[in-house]
């Protein structure tokens, strides 16, 4: 019923927008000066490249750009992920690019668009546009490109521009998408006769109690991963929309609601998005844009991407560790079923209270009520005045709005060494960011040949976050659940205040000589709040020079410049006196101490950028290579710097650090084949070295965010790259794990560790290939990266023969039973990351025109596009394109416990009238 | 004209919104905002306790079981590599644990300096503030006396970090960090109220603790005074040993001063020692000599080991000897963060010390110190022919007997290899309960590897390492 019901409504699917032929027709220039002239960047057009079914427009910066390294982390709805462009810069503050969205410069921090209470990694705050609203997405590396942001630009700047009306009459766009899900290939783990006959083997092997009678008796056992899975996770899109225009106005609106069930149980998205936007010539010489998106994101989480240390409860790694000798008829409403363990003979016995960290996984999963809605605002208002012939003044105000609520109730029984009753929880966000900016152009040709351009700017930005929080738990009667936190036990509150702000001044001048010799200079100065408002100048120069003949195209490029970055919390600068807690006498009772040291004379991040480029053009551009070498060096990276433990102190932040990245990038673009097929392809290669060129006076800091207990798994060290995995070097004997001795001191100490791989790759590609045909369009992409390493944690649990849990098919044959592998982070863990994936697949079939117009309709479209198709990579894990922790940058590289991807399957139409 | 006007506007916005970019913390307090009131001088001789009392201090993670570990108690069997270094005697100075003693006393060291010095400038009245300070001086005389149990030589600091940019001390001498300890203490003996109360220290404490002070550098003449007033003032030895380790009598009349824990600040003494049915993780074996010292009818035996008990399911089953000293089954029937407390100082502890110095100073038991050790005796004794009283003896067998007493009653509360380090028999006890054979520098921890890197003013390292 349920299939039947799928098919009828992917045939009646309809899908809109992309369709909009796009014209030169616009209205306004654009609000912000376009420097990308003269970048490395590589613009492409959405509307070229189809979007990702229901997913966020920042997944498209994956194997569509050269020198992006992207990573999309997690595959739970709404998923996040961490963007690098040429490498990393700071070894403390963020390394995520600027977005300019519509003129609305953005830092994109998940973690800064929750609240934080709800379970699971963190939503994707992009997810608030939907990606069919994108028009263009142009990526922004080079110094005169990103020098223009100054010192939000290091890092590198994602132009995206929406989609806006166009001169025309009002046309009608309605869509239909209509997809299915099913989550990647899990691990093979050991049916339930053999995890019986191998505890058995365990157990004699280790001297313990315990034999399971009939091992026979239990069969293929219960397959967690299988039962956490909704195999009939479906998602549904629906758009209607009007855009038009007259040659004083143009508008679209559109309004999409869309339905993403996770391909785990328990967890979901749900999308209402308006976008609007508005351009419009009020007089003569004023006119006017508005670009507005409002959302509203619904979504359940679930528990994944726990770091294993029992105090997080993890889905994905209870999966693993509950034993498949229990059976699935466990229903998550009998909570004595949470906390079942299997006995020594394999007998399931309930018991009170959970004496494991990892419970019922499908408890885990639908138990547990852990919902987050974040409502955005975000408009930008642009007007131009023009001044005199040639003079035009620019002004903006925009705002971004969010709030959010989190709610969160966790049974009892699930909870791990706590006292009983619940712990249920509440809060709320709001955040605002507000720019106000002025800019007076001036642009005119001298003669034939002179073309010059001139900006001065001014700009103010600032930012507000507030929070407030509560949790309680021990409910004596858990059915209010987290509507009434007055009845629990013990309570927690929290709240938040935090704010900063922005002052910038921009200049430029742009000037051409004949089409063939391009000058560009940028100076931008930025202050900021973080550190006390102290301004620092940030200059940039270009030059471009072209050679062009009867479709011949060279084009020399080569920018120098400075940027910076400063994506580092409010407030730094202060010591900070805050509670510290112990007990006394059974009570809790705070004091005060000085909990941080504030840290002294805090810059901006600067990065000097050195770029050459070279674009060799043939057949009047149909045949297009662009190359560039880069180099750039980042002084004064912010870091965590240990100090002696005799300050009483761990760390301080300072701007010690010199970070270098050098690398190359080639893209090579197609456009056509031949008359009838059009062929666009695109091929994309890029390689980055980065090196930690200084640490200051240390030259070692070992770092990690904690996995399974272990936290100094990675190692910030000179003449390294960042992202190296540090531990011990192993190697297994008769299924023994032994370490290397490198210091000859007779025994494994810390001293021993060394470095053992790095979680940056190499080298990141991409091709990606339209092709169409009499209405027919074929769209394939593939991507993948080379040279990185994995830190396979998952392995220390499935990988692992000693009894605690369930292993990997593989384990058993290769390894003796009741080996110990979980021991050190060792090279054991570490694997090849290299991949390369199928990542999508669309067909897409345009009605003829003649049949179309038949139906009193302006066009209609079905396609169906399938994602995630084939991967081909040695890594024995679920996923070669993970990141654990997200946009944390310095721990990248690392799997556990995350939310799979999914195969999806998708249909739809797209229908203008 | 037109663009003049604008250039103006421009500047005007530019300076006048100077203090646009001024930070203002309104949901934290700066260091402006503070001393203001009389409750910051309680609040920062409380946080001093926070590297006692809390879940993340080293008294509660490490204390009790490193210093047991490096002796003749036990041996850890678990997978962590650091305390297997500590139970097998290869301390490496890149053990992380070591790093986090340092650290951790140091960072007690640096809320205590915080609070002596500042206590005086926030509006509390002059006795007020001189019962604190007291108070914090106790705290940072403990945290450097065991400082130096460990590490020997360390940097003597005594004011507290301004910026974080500040010069490293350098390595104090011995005598400077034992003056600073003996002054400690008597200023808390002298200027605290007698007795403990509510987990707080009083004088009785702190002159018990100096009396440690004195025997451990060898002034024992002035050990045993100090003792003699600690004993004096004492409420006594309770009745039942059991009684010292449940939850619902913390704080008790015998405990001067103990790591207090509770719900929120649980410690992992029986996660780790306790059997698997019990979600423990049978991490930590007794000693055979260790488990043979307790004789039949030793109260002792059955609250310091585990060998039958009743699982989860009701059945009764047996084990080989486990720790389960802060198991308290009334409040936590299963192995979880616990709330009970650890002692640091009770007067059992002070008794046996009485008996130990007095061992000293006249080479052999007499009266007082026989009465001392006898009657931790007696409190243990369940059937009358159990741990018969003690008759006279000569230094070395009082000693022995001594620190057979002390094993048998101060297992697992952080003493034993300061004692064994202290009386000179660490070597001796270690090889004949495990066959390790240790040399001196196992009488010091190694001063930590990251340390060393970030102040050369350590060197050298300590002799061995």
């Amino acid at each position: 019923m349920e299939r039947n019901k799928t098919i009828i409504i992917l045939l009646l699917s309809a899908l809109c927008t992309s369709v909009i032929a796009q014209s030169d027709d616009i209205l306004l220039d654009s609000v912000s000066i376009d420097t990308s002239s003269m970048s490395a960047e590589t613009a492409e057009s959405p509307s070229a490249l189809p979007a990702f079914p229901n997913g966020t427009f920042d997944q498209m910066l994956q194997g569509n750009f050269a020198g992006v390294h992207a990573v999309q982390a997690s595959g739970q709805p709404g998923a996040q992920m961490m963007i690098q462009i040429r490498g990393m810069r700071s070894l403390a503050g963020g390394n995520e690019p600027l977005y300019i969205i519509d003129g609305f410069p953005l830092y994109n921090d998940n973690g800064l668009a929750i609240s934080g209470l709800t379970l699971g990694p963190a939503l994707n705050a992009l997810s608030a546009w939907h990606p069919e609203d994108i028009q263009s997405i142009k990526v922004l590396k080079d110094a005169t490109a990103a020098a223009f942001y100054g010192a939000r630009g290091a890092n590198g700047v994602v132009l995206v521009e929406t989609k806006r009306g166009q001169v025309g009459a009002p046309m009608l766009e309605i869509g239909v998408q209509l997809g299915s899900m099913s989550s990647l290939t899990s691990p093979q783990l050991l049916s339930g006769t053999d995890y019986a006959t191998f505890l058995n083997q365990a157990n004699s092997a280790g001297g313990r109690p315990g034999q399971i009678n009939s091992p026979a008796a239990f069969g293929a056992g219960t397959d967690w991963t299988n039962i956490i899975q909704d195999n009939s996770a479906l998602m549904h899109t629906y758009r209607v929309g009007v855009s038009g225009g007259s040659e004083n106005m143009a508008f679209r609106i559109q309004g999409t609601y869309s339905i993403k069930q996770g391909n785990l149980q328990g967890s979901d998205l749900n999308r209402f998005i308006l976008h609007a936007n508005v351009d419009a010539r009020a007089t003569k010489s004023i006119k006017v844009r508005n670009s507005l998106n409002i959302a509203r994101l619904d979504a359940n989480t679930i528990a994944t991407d726990d770091n294993g240390s029992g105090e997080q409860l993890g889905v994905i790694t209870a999966t693993q560790i509950f034993s498949p000798l229990l059976s699935s008829i466990l229903t998550a409403e009998d909570a004595n079923y949470f906390n079942v363990r299997v006995d020594d003979e394999g007998n399931p016995t309930p018991e009170l209270q959970s004496s494991q960290a990892y419970v019922n996984p499908l408890a885990l999963s639908t138990a547990i009520d852990s919902r987050l809605v974040n409502t955005r605002f975000s408009d930008y208002f642009g007007i131009d005045v023009s001044l005199l012939e040639g003079l035009t003044l620019t002004g903006g105000l925009g705002a971004d709005a969010l709030f959010n609520e989190e709610s969160l109730f966790i049974p009892g029984a699930l909870e791990f060494q706590k006292s009983p009753g619940g712990t249920g929880g509440g809060s709320r966000m709001q955040s605002i960011e507000w720019i106000s900016d002025l800019r007076l152009k001036y642009k005119r040709q001298f003669g034939s040949q002179h073309n010059l351009s001139a900006l001065i700017g001014y700009a103010l930005q600032g930012y507000r976050r507030e929070i407030l929080g509560g949790t309680s738990r021990g409910f004596e009667n858990q059915t209010l659940r987290f509507n009434d936190l007055s009845v629990g036990s013990g309570k927690f509150i929290t709240s938040d205040r935090l704010e900063n702000s922005w002052r910038s001044l921009m200049a430029s001048v742009d000037y051409t000589f004949d089409d063939r010799l391009q000058i560009l200079l940028t100076m931008r100065s930025d202050a900021s709040s973080k550190n006390g408002g102290e301004a620092m100048l940030f200059p940039a120069v270009g030059l471009k020079w072209t050679v062009s003949k009867e479709g011949f195209l060279v084009r020399l490029r080569l920018s120098a410049g400075q940027t910076g970055s400063f994506a580092i919390p409010s407030y730094q600068q202060f010591t900070v006196i805050d509670e510290v807690s112990s007990s006394l006498n059974g009570v809790t009772i705070n004091g005060l101490n000085r909990v941080r040291l504030g840290a002294e004379d805090l810059k901006f991040e600067t990065t000097r950028k050195i770029n050459l480029g070279l674009d060799i053009g043939l057949f009047a551009d149909d045949l297009f290579l662009r190359a560039d070498y880069y180099n750039e060096v980042t002084d004064n990276a912010l870091t965590f710097v240990p100090l002696a433990g005799q300050t009483g102190y761990d760390l301080t932040l300072a701007n010690i650090a010199e970070v270098a990245n050098r690398g190359f990038e080639v893209s090579l673009v197609t456009r056509r084949f031949g008359q009838k097929v059009q062929w666009n392809g695109q091929w994309h290669l890029s390689a980055n070295k980065n090196e930690i060129k200084n640490l200051g006076a240390t030259n070692n800091i070992t770092v990690g965010s904690e996995v399974l207990g272990r936290d100094e798994w990675s190692i910030l060290r000179e003449g390294e790259s960042i992202g190296a995995f540090y531990g011990y070097q192993s190697e297994l004997r008769d299924g023994v794990i032994n370490y290397r001795d490198l210091d000859g001191d007779g025994q494994i100490t810390r001293a021993d560790r060394t470095i053992i791989g790095n979680a940056a790759p190499t080298l990141v590609f991409g091709f990606s290939n339209t092709l169409n045909y009499k209405g027919i369009e074929l769209h394939f992409m593939l991507q993948g990266s080379s040279g990185s390493d994995i830190a396979n944690f998952n392995s220390l649990l499935i990988g692992n023969p000693n009894g605690q849990s369930n292993i990997r098919t593989d384990v058993l044959s290769t390894q003796n039973p009741n080996a110990d592998l979980d021991l050190l982070f060792s090279d054991h863990l570490i694997e090849d990351g290299t991949y390369l994936r199928l990542k999508r697949l669309r067909v897409a079939y345009q009605l003829p025109k003649s049949l179309v117009e038949k139906w009193s309709m302006g066009s209609i479209k079905i396609y169906a596009s399938m994602e995630n198709i084939w991967t081909g990579t040695k890594y024995s894990g679920v996923d070669p394109d993970v990141s654990h922790f997200g946009q944390q940058h310095l721990f990248q590289g690392v799997d556990f416990g995350g939310y799979p991807k999914a195969h999806q399957i998708v249909g739809g139409i797209q229908v203008q009238l | 004209m037109k663009i003049n006007y604008w250039i103006y506007l421009l500047v005007l916005c530019c300076v006048g919104c100077q203090d646009f970019l001024e930070e203002d913390p309104e949901s934290l307090i700066t260091t402006d905002e503070f001393l203001q009131i009389e409750g910051d001088a309680q609040a920062m001789v409380n946080a001093i306790y926070h590297h006692i009392n809390s879940k993340e201090s080293i008294y509660t993670k490490y204390y009790w079981l490193v210093n047991d570990l490096m002796s003749d108690l036990g041996e850890y069997e678990g997978n962590d590599l650091d305390l297997r270094e500590f139970s097998h005697f290869q301390i490496s100075p890149s053990n992380r644990i070591v790093h986090e003693l340092w650290k951790g006393l140091y960072a007690g060291i640096g809320a205590a300096n915080y609070a002596i010095i500042e206590i005086g400038n926030t509006p509390v009245s002059a006795a007020e503030a001189e019962t604190l300070v007291a108070e914090a001086r106790f705290l940072r005389g403990m945290f450097y006396f065991d400082l130096v149990r460990y590490f020997g030589e360390v940097p003597l600091v005594v004011d507290y970090l301004r910026s974080p940019n500040e010069a490293l001390v350098a390595k104090a001498p011995l005598d400077s960090l034992y003056a600073l300890i003996e002054a400690d203490f008597t200023f808390a003996f002298e200027h605290l109220p007698r007795s403990s109360s509510n987990g707080r220290p009083g004088g009785l404490a702190a002159v018990t603790q100096l009396g440690k002070y004195y025997a451990t550098v060898g002034t024992y003449s002035r050990a045993a005074q100090a003792l003699r007033v600690g004993l004096s003032g004492s409420a006594g030895l309770l009745a039942d040993y059991n009684d010292l380790f449940r939850i619902a009598n913390q704080n008790n009349a015998e405990i001067l001063l103990s790591v207090n824990l509770g719900p929120n600040e649980g410690g992992p003494m029986n996660l780790l020692t306790l059997p698997r049915p019990l979600n423990g993780r049978e991490e930590i074996t007794p000693t055979t000599p260790f488990v043979e010292l307790f004789s039949m009818g030793d109260r002792r035996r059955e609250v310091t080991l585990i060998e039958t008990y009743v699982d989860q399911s009701g059945n009764t089953r047996t084990t080989d000897p486990l720790i389960g000293k802060y198991w308290d089954p009334s409040v936590e029937p299963v192995a979880m963060p616990t709330a009970n407390d650890i002692p640091l100082i009770r007067f059992a502890d002070a008794l046996l010390l009485q008996a130990e110095v007095g061992n000293e100073l006249r080479a052999g038991s007499n009266a007082e110190t026989l009465g001392a050790i006898n009657a931790v005796r007696a409190r243990s004794r369940t059937v009358p022919e159990a741990l018969p009283d003690l008759g006279t003896l000569n230094k070395e067998n009082f000693l022995n007997a001594i620190l057979d007493e002390r094993m048998r009653e101060l297992a697992w509360e952080g003493q034993r290899w300061f004692d064994l380090v202290r009386t000179g028999t660490l070597a001796e006890r270690v090889m004949q309960a495990r066959g390790i054979a240790i040399s001196e520098k196992d009488m010091r921890l190694p001063i930590p590897a990251p340390e060393l890197e970030l102040n050369p003013g350590l060197l050298p390292q300590n002799p061995g390492y």
